[in-house]
């Protein structure tokens, strides 16, 4: 069972997910596979410091990458839409190297 | 002015700064490793710029950042500023830094009314968006000094006229490349100054506990009797002896004869005189004078050796009595030096000896093994003279309104150019862009205006 640091991998810092926190006050992040949202909103309540509403999951497969004939797939991964509640404070990213 | 080095070191600092959400704002960074200025010559300046001004930088150059980024996740383009500028906390830092600093830092130095030389020390700066700019640098500059008479410094100046001796000697040594060695006729022993022919077989005498050596032989070898080239023995032996004679000799060679082999060896010749021969010198004529280049007659080659001869003369007596002069006028005019200018000319003399070396075949490996520090330390006192004639040449140049014009240094890259197959235009814009032209202005200028001082000295007798 994922812990609270094992449950989140990384947040998605992409042009989609900035908007969704800008707009939305939703936050994205890649988790692990095995995380529960219960278990996700407890990590995110834990690490940022802010409330929680609700926690949306989408099992991402992974894209076929090929070598020439040889096919092979990247690595399935879980992603997590966290919406927080109405005026929490949203967390700064540390690093986005 | 750029300053890449100090920026670069205090870049890292703010990296570290920001992470720490440290807003103290100040910091202080000492560069332990640059070379301890010259407290005579060098000043402080500060530099201030207000906020505004900075957060208008930081705008623009953000900007400027966001149109290239490439971050996987945003289009290209897309990407907001508040990930641009912490992906490139530091670049677009040292962007702002170069694009405000070089400026007003001139300006700043200019309202001190003095020229700086070398690289600014930056000894305290604190730079952040939002707020206002603080830079405070240590320069040095080119010492305030007098060069009031230095037209009374003299120095000898021996006479560059040649002497008929030198001449002679000249034409003489032009007859000996051109001497050819002929056999004599009549019938008389060796003496002085002929040269034998001789064949030769030497046994070497094997030391104890040493394998025998093979014989030494030669056939038909010119040995000059008395020649300051031939072994003694040989002169005893031959002088007096006539051909068809053979000789029996033996040779005790000297321990550090430049033959290994027969260093420290006695060696047993038997020698067999074939002939007597003699050195002949060419006639000075209008014949010799044709053979040795394409002179019409001897009085061409007379008047092309004697220009020679007094190019030469004057060429060596003028940098022989200019160092004197340089001597001379560093000690009557003392005055701080800055220490920037004396570390640039160290780098200028190793890397000169450096590139000799390499020549002569030394390996990078070997160079990295060198001892810097002390190479450093015997280069300084040089240096520092180099450093100090130099600038007072500046000195005098500028009362003596000596000045180099545009054609002299196009001459002079010209010159370059040719010497390293570069076209000329392409290495004239890349002077021109890293400054080059300058340092060449700067030399010539220096030449010209040691070569007046050097003029101007009376001959003495």
């Amino acid at each position: 069972m994922p812990t609270v640091y094992t449950a989140i991998r990384r947040p998605l810092i992409t042009e989609k997910g900035l908007a969704k926190k800008e707009t939305e006050g939703t936050l994205i992040f890649d988790v692990a596979p095995g995380a529960t949202k219960n278990e996700v909103k407890q990590a995110v309540e834990a690490l940022f410091k802010v409330k929680v509403e609700t926690v949306r999951t989408a099992n991402v497969l992974g894209k076929e990458r090929r070598r020439g004939q040889y096919a092979g797939y990247k690595p399935d991964w879980k992603k997590a839409y966290v919406r927080l509640k109405k005026g929490e404070k949203m967390p700064e990213y540390v690093s986005n190297l | 002015m750029s300053t890449p080095e100090v920026l670069d070191n205090t870049a890292e600092q703010t990296e570290a700064h920001e992470a720490h959400h440290d807003h103290e704002g100040h910091e202080h960074h000492y560069h332990h490793h640059a070379p301890a200025l010259n407290p005579e010559c060098s000043r402080e300046v500060l530099v201030d710029v207000p906020a505004a001004e900075v957060t208008k930088t930081y705008k623009s150059i953000t900007a400027n950042y966001r149109k290239y980024a490439r971050i996987p996740g945003f289009r290209p383009g897309k990407v907001p500023d508040s990930v641009i500028s912490k992906r490139f906390a530091a670049e677009i830092r040292k962007d702002v830094i170069d694009s405000l600093l070089p400026e007003r830092f001139n300006k700043a130095v200019m309202e001190l009314g003095v020229t700086p030389v070398g690289q600014p020390q930056v000894t305290e700066l604190t730079i952040e968006d939002g707020q206002p700019l603080h830079v405070k640098a240590l320069f040095e500059y080119v010492p305030e000094f007098n060069v009031d008479g230095y037209n009374e410094v003299k120095v000898e100046k021996p006479s560059d006229a040649i002497t008929e001796e030198e001449y002679t000697n000249e034409l003489n040594q032009l007859r000996e490349s051109r001497a050819t060695i002929e056999p004599v006729d009549e019938e008389r022993l060796l003496k002085d100054g002929d040269w034998a022919q001789i064949s030769y077989n030497g046994d070497v005498q094997a030391a104890e506990g040493e394998e025998a050596a093979p014989p030494v032989t030669g056939e038909d070898a010119l040995v000059e009797i008395g020649g300051k080239t031939t072994l003694p023995a040989f002169n005893e032996a031959l002088r007096g002896s006539k051909p068809g004679q053979e000789l029996k000799v033996e040779v005790v060679y000297p321990a550090d004869y430049q033959e290994p082999k027969l260093a420290g060896k006695t060696v047993a010749y038997t020698v067999t005189v074939k002939a007597i021969k003699k050195r002949i010198l060419p006639v000075l004529d209008d014949e010799f004078a044709k053979e040795i280049g394409n002179f019409e007659n001897l009085a061409s080659l007379e008047e092309r050796v004697r220009e020679y001869l007094t190019g030469r003369k004057r060429a060596a007596i003028e940098d022989e009595t200019r160092n004197r002069l340089f001597e001379a006028l560093s000690a009557k005019f003392t005055f701080p030096v800055p220490e920037s200018l004396v570390q640039q000319q160290i780098d200028t003399r190793l890397e000169r000896g450096l590139r000799a070396l390499a020549q002569q075949g030394m390996t990078e490996e070997q160079m990295k093994r060198l001892d810097f520090n002390r190479l450093r330390a015997a280069q300084r006192d040089g240096a520092t003279a180099e450093v100090k004639g130099a600038l007072i040449l500046d000195k005098i140049a500028a009362r003596e309104n000596v000045t180099v014009s545009d054609e002299e240094i196009d001459r002079e890259v010209q010159m370059a150019a040719l010497q390293s197959r570069e076209p000329f235009e392409e290495l004239h814009k890349r002077l021109t862009e890293d400054g080059g032209l300058n340092r060449i202005r700067e030399s010539l200028q220096r030449e010209k205006t040691a070569h007046l001082l050097y003029e101007r000295l009376p001959v003495s007798a």
